[in-house]
């Protein structure tokens, strides 16, 4: 198992790399310099050149990249050049939003996309599965952000159940936090809720299909121990699959929704420091989302190896 | 399994259902209440007296006589938080908002732009040196409560003198700025100037303690700032929230309140400002009650805030000038008679309607010096403003030789409605004279960026707000984009420095003007309004566009 | 970032055939797929609001005299129905309808050409990764390496190098949504590949190619043929997610996604402005979906089961 993580780890290198190298490379080429976006409309041409100076951004290219690669391997990644903070020290604000956006979605997701798939697949054919199947259908092709709109409208503007927008940091009250992260949550999780309705379904009826359940079933077991030992575990493969593609969705920030419920998250800090070309957040974003992304690619591939013990690590 | 997988699903979705209906009620829960609020508030509170400088009606103070309630949490919503609270490393006014509230200069501007002593005591110009001494208030407290002596003002002063922007204006004025004894600070001039009070009233040239700029430079941000303001930062996430604290110990003015100059009630235990990027939600956060004051509101807006008894509309008149600046170093727009043309071919009301929609947003007003209570405001020079003039267009089109060229118009549509209608429009309209333009949409940061090198645009959208003195427009400056040099011009700035007896100045800004609609180094196509709303008990806000942005005279009435 | 929402879709179905442990279905002729096709109600219906929404889009100059940029500030803000403004008009007088119309040709236009180059590029490039070895050892590393970089900074910054146009979120679009379709093909393709008379093939002396084109592709076809509807639906949300934050299309030209960025401003005084684009949007991404599903359903029976 050990050996395993390490060559997945030692395989994601690349994984993390070329989004960074790529990343580096089309920020410092884009237009738009930081310095004037710091100092701001009035500064003159030399009080300008001597903010870039100061910020290193006068220095060829390659020089500028090969001192990165330097901090990036002490993990010093540099200050924002817009707070003035180190960027270690900005990130985790702006992740830890995305975290609890991420689990509140993942959470309204799997209730409902789990038990509406289960749901679906034992009345086979029946109205409530046809029901189910026409409003994942549905769903899944309303895009996020007008669904968040209608949200806002109907339940923050018109019942004032949930505040309109802003973001409320734990350890200033709980419920007020959570609160402000109702609608949001909804907005994504109705979407990733349709997808794994769909992907339950199917693998719930892929397995209910396979002779072995047949056997089951003749031979008089229960139907709640057919299901619960026999099917779940082996349609959990497909279903784990689409959990951990909704948990990389999540993490690189649903930044429509951010921008929309004015939430301080990574997808907000990302497009605001890329259009502010404050490089050196926009890298550490990248690096963080990038290892995320591989730390739950291989926790997803562990628990395939945990669920069917066919799928062997290789 | 499956019957344990349903019996956690249940469990889960109660759970869920609970939470909401707990945050439901929660969310709808007001801040905390307001102290009882005793009538004694400070006296100057409620005055709303004229300052000096010989102004008409003031045409701010809302603050009604008497008691402003004491107490409570002031919540506002404006669209961004700056960066950081030092203004000094940044020339863009947004990221002057904090500053604002928990710090204070030399000066500080009136409801009619005229700069008054606020941490200065008295000041006197002598002519001969010459030099320009403050003698500073004494017993004046910083927010860690040491005592401001003039060692601070050095220090806060020359890191101003070597910022951007304004900065360099004090530094090319001033020779050398020192302290005399404890409480006062002599700057020896390097030439004659009556600019001094009205520059040390912008936000970046506030006074800090030595001991928090602790030697930092004037790029590098001072983490913490020291101030003696009424209110002082306790929580600053810039993405999320800024709490400002009441600070006990101000040490106030006793002068009546008038906008930032005056007595500083602070009635407001807390003011609470959150950034909401969309003005949607500024404004659906003040009709659910989740703030008191919504800044920054599209026009449009308007009449469904003003039929709602909750919430009153705050109009700002004579904000800023809305304007097209041209290049007027290379191309096509280096030739005088083709922005004339573009002057002339122009009708003014569809521009600003197009922009601001509503009437009574905006004003047809030529003057450079939007604000018509100022002494500066002026119509010299410009005839006729706002109707086209068809055959000049075409007369002065064949004289200028224009042969069809495609004018580069940069601007965004970070700014709806200040630049990038009116563009959409005045491309429109020029286009029925043959005159194309081509609207470059970018960032406006970008357009910051591009318009400092003359090969990248011929127009690019700009506003105007009031100065506390005219010499601090930027267009005069031949360094600022559109760089527009011409001796005349030269000769008259530096005669407004100069000189410092008023009504000289007024005199000669009159004969800047009307050179301005000569030569037109910009064009500007009216005064529009600024427009906020606040909840229903909400006192003390200053409708003078000169202090807008100013909260803590401002009490939730709670 | 709905980049990576539409790529949800599309790479569960890569997930799916990409662990090879599915039988492929023989190549199904284009006949018997389009009459299967016909008797699906569900595919007759989503075709049916595709081809409207296509003759509206193609035929918008004439059914509107109103061109969608004419800003008429005098006119702003009417309801539906009010002078001669199906749809009313938006905050600059502009004609709603003609927006609708106008800006499904933008749709179609991103939509067709993201499918088009992305599928071909994806086609080719999963070909030869899932027949040749060597080439599919590099290739998977780099195709992980771009599906793992947020698609928010690549729109971003392209929005910020080109400019904000329809070309720009042609590229950015492509870009993303070639690696799930290729990840399809290339399982697809590892399935041909132990098939019997690929080998009967190579061992009488076939040429590759003839062997790519002949065997290989027919089977590789019907998941192209389903992905390809799903790529268009996720190009349509995406292009309009993008112009919705911006990034997206330029102001001269007229998108739904764009639409609806400043509508929300009017929700309350004047919903037809965000409904009615949001309405042709849904449809539009709806009607795609249905499709996909329907044509998965018909040419991969496996899958298709119920």
């Amino acid at each position: 198992m050990g050996k395993y993580i390490r060559r997945r780890l030692l395989h994601a290198l690349p994984t993390i790399f070329i989004p960074l190298v790529l990343v580096f490379f089309l920020l410092r080429l884009a237009p738009g310099d930081p310095a004037v976006q710091i100092l701001g409309d009035n500064a003159t041409p030399e009080q300008i050149a001597a903010l870039r100076t100061q910020l290193g951004l006068d220095q060829p290219l390659p020089i500028q990249f090969l001192l990165w690669l330097k901090g990036l391997f002490t993990l010093q990644l540099g200050d924002s050049l817009f707070f003035h903070k180190p960027v270690l020290e900005l990130i985790p604000a702006y992740a830890a939003v995305t975290l609890q956006l991420t689990f509140f979605a993942l959470v309204i997701a799997m209730v409902i996309g789990l038990s509406a798939g289960i749901a679906a697949s034992l009345l086979r054919g029946k109205i409530l599965d046809r029901g189910i199947i026409g409003v994942m259908v549905f769903s899944i092709s309303l895009p996020e952000f007008w669904l968040a709109l209608v949200l806002i409208f109907v339940f923050a503007v018109t019942l004032r159940w949930f505040p309109v927008a802003g973001y409320v940091s734990f350890d200033e009250g709980v419920w007020a936090s959570l609160a402000t992260l109702v609608l949001p949550a909804l907005a994504i999780g109705v979407r990733q809720a349709a997808l794994l309705t769909r992907m339950t379904r199917s693998a719930m009826l892929d397995v209910l299909d396979e002779p072995y359940v047949t056997t089951a079933r003749a031979q008089g077991l229960p139907e709640a121990t057919v299901i619960g030992r026999y099917t779940l575990r082996t349609a959990a493969v497909p279903v784990v699959t689409v959990i951990g593609l909704s948990v990389s969705y999540l993490l690189s920030g649903a930044v429509a929704i951010e921008l929309i419920f004015s939430l301080p998250g990574m997808g907000k800090l990302l497009v605001d420091a890329v259009s502010r070309r404050d490089y050196p957040v926009v890298e550490g974003s990248v690096l963080t989302i990038a290892v995320t992304l591989v730390v739950v690619n291989l926790i997803v591939d562990l628990v395939y190896a945990w669920l069917d013990p066919r799928i062997r690590l290789k | 399994m499956s019957k344990k997988m349903t019996g956690w699903s249940i469990v889960l979705v109660t759970m869920l259902t609970m939470l909401l209906a707990a945050c439901g009620d929660s969310a709808t829960a007001t801040p905390p209440a307001a102290t009882t609020a005793a009538a004694g508030s400070t006296p100057a509170a409620g005055a709303a007296t004229t300052a000096a400088a010989g102004s008409t009606t003031a045409a701010g103070a809302a603050t009604t006589a008497s008691a402003v309630k004491r107490g409570g949490d002031l919540k506002i919503a404006v669209s961004a938080l700056p960066a950081q609270v030092d203004p000094v490393v940044s020339t863009l006014g947004t990221q002057w908002l904090i500053a604002t509230q928990v710090c204070e200069g030399l000066f500080a501007t009136d409801d009619n732009y005229a700069p008054q002593p606020m941490l200065a005591e008295s000041s006197s110009y002598d002519p001969n040196g010459p030099t320009f001494t403050v003698k500073l208030r004494t017993g004046v407290k910083f927010q860690d409560g040491s005592t401001m002596t003039a060692d601070d003002v050095v220090a806060s002063l020359q890191r101003y003198a070597g910022s951007a922007g304004t900065g360099a204006i004090l530094k090319g004025l001033v020779k050398e700025i020192k302290a005399t004894d404890a409480s006062t600070v002599v700057m020896s001039l390097n030439q004659q100037t009556g600019i001094i009070p009205a520059l040390l009233t912008l936000t970046p040239a506030v006074i800090m303690s030595k001991a928090s700029i602790n030697g930092a430079n004037s790029s590098t941000p001072v983490a913490n700032p020291v101030c003696t303001g009424p209110y002082k930062v306790t929580d600053y996430k810039p993405d999320q929230q800024a709490v400002l604290t009441r600070f006990e110990n101000y040490t106030s003015r006793t002068d009546p309140t008038n906008g930032a100059a005056g007595a500083k009630p602070a009635p407001a235990d807390r003011i609470i400002i959150v950034p909401q990027s969309e003005s949607s939600v500024r404004r659906d956060s003040l009709l659910t009650g989740s703030v008191d004051i919504a800044t920054g509101l599209p026009f449009d807006f308007y009449d469904a805030l003003n039929s709602n008894s909750a919430v009153k509309p705050v109009i700002i008149k004579d904000n800023q000038s809305l304007t097209m600046v041209f290049n007027t170093k290379q191309g096509p727009t280096a030739n005088v008679k083709l922005r004339q043309a573009i002057y002339y071919a122009l009708d003014m009301d569809p521009i600003m309607q197009a922009a601001i929609g509503n009437p009574n947003f905006y004003s047809i007003d030529p003057s450079w010096y939007p604000f018509p209570n100022a002494i500066w405001h002026s119509t010299s020079g410009a005839d006729n403003f706002g109707k086209s003039n068809p055959d000049k267009v075409k007369q002065l089109l064949a004289d200028s030789g224009y042969k069809g060229e495609t004018l580069r118009w940069l601007t965004s549509k970070d700014n709806f409605n200040e630049w990038y209608l009116p563009a959409q429009t005045v491309q429109q309209q020029l286009d029925k004279y043959g005159i194309k333009v081509d609207l470059q949409l970018m960032p406006a940061a970008t357009v910051a960026q591009k318009r400092t090198d003359p090969a990248n645009f011929e127009i690019f959208s700009s506003f105007l707000p009031a100065y506390p003195d005219p010499t601090l427009i930027p267009y005069l400056q031949s360094t600022f984009p559109g760089f527009w040099t011409n001796s005349t011009k030269d000769d008259l700035v530096k005669k407004l420095q100069t000189t410092s007896d008023q009504s000289q100045r007024v005199e000669i800004w009159n004969q800047l003007h009307a050179l301005l609609y000569q030569e037109f180094p910009y064009i500007k196509f009216g005064t529009e309004a600024a427009f906020s709303a606040v909840g229903k008990n909400v006192m003390g806000y200053s409708t003078s566009p000169a202090n807008a942005s100013v909260f803590y005279n401002i009490s939730p009435g709670k | 970032m709905s980049l990576e929402q539409s790529d949800n879709l599309v790479v569960e179905q890569a997930q799916t055939l990409d662990s090879g442990e599915v039988e492929l279905p023989a190549a199904v002729q284009p006949w018997t797929t389009w009459k299967r096709l016909r008797r699906n109600f569900t595919a007759v219906f989503s075709i049916g609001i595709l081809v409207i929404l296509t003759v509206c889009a193609l035929a918008a100059p004439l059914l509107t005299n109103n061109a969608p940029l004419t800003i008429d500030p005098v006119h702003r803000l009417r309801a539906p129905g009010v002078e001669g403004h199906l749809f009313g008009t938006d905050y600059l007088g502009r004609d709603v309808f003609a927006i609708v119309l106008f800006g499904g040709r933008t749709t179609l236009v991103v939509g067709l050409l993201v499918t088009a180059i992305s599928m071909v590029i994806a086609a080719v490039l999963g070909l030869l990764s899932g027949f040749y070895p060597k080439v599919d050892a590099v290739l998977m590393r780099v195709v992980d390496g771009f599906m793992s970089f947020p698609s928010i900074v690549l729109a971003t910054a392209a929005a910020g190098y080109f400019g904000p146009s329809v070309a720009t979120v042609i590229l950015a679009l492509t870009i993303v949504l070639i690696w799930p379709s290729l990840r399809i093909v290339r399982g697809s393709a590892l399935v041909a590949r132990e098939l019997l008379m690929v080998e009967a093939g190579r061992s009488v002396g076939v040429p590759e190619s003839r062997i790519l084109w002949k065997y290989v592709f027919p089977i590789v076809r019907a998941p192209i043929l389903v992905q390809t509807s799903f790529i268009f639906s996720a190009a349509v949300l995406g292009e309009a997610a993008l112009s919705f934050i911006g990034l997206g299309v330029d102001s001269k030209t007229v998108s739904w996604g764009s639409a609806l960025t400043e509508a929300r401003n009017y929700i309350q005084n004047a919903w037809w402005i965000a409904v009615f684009p949001g309405i042709a949007l849904v449809l539009t991404i709806l009607a795609l979906n249905l499709l996909g599903d329907a044509l998965r359903d018909i040419l991969d029976p496996r899958l298709a089961r119920r």
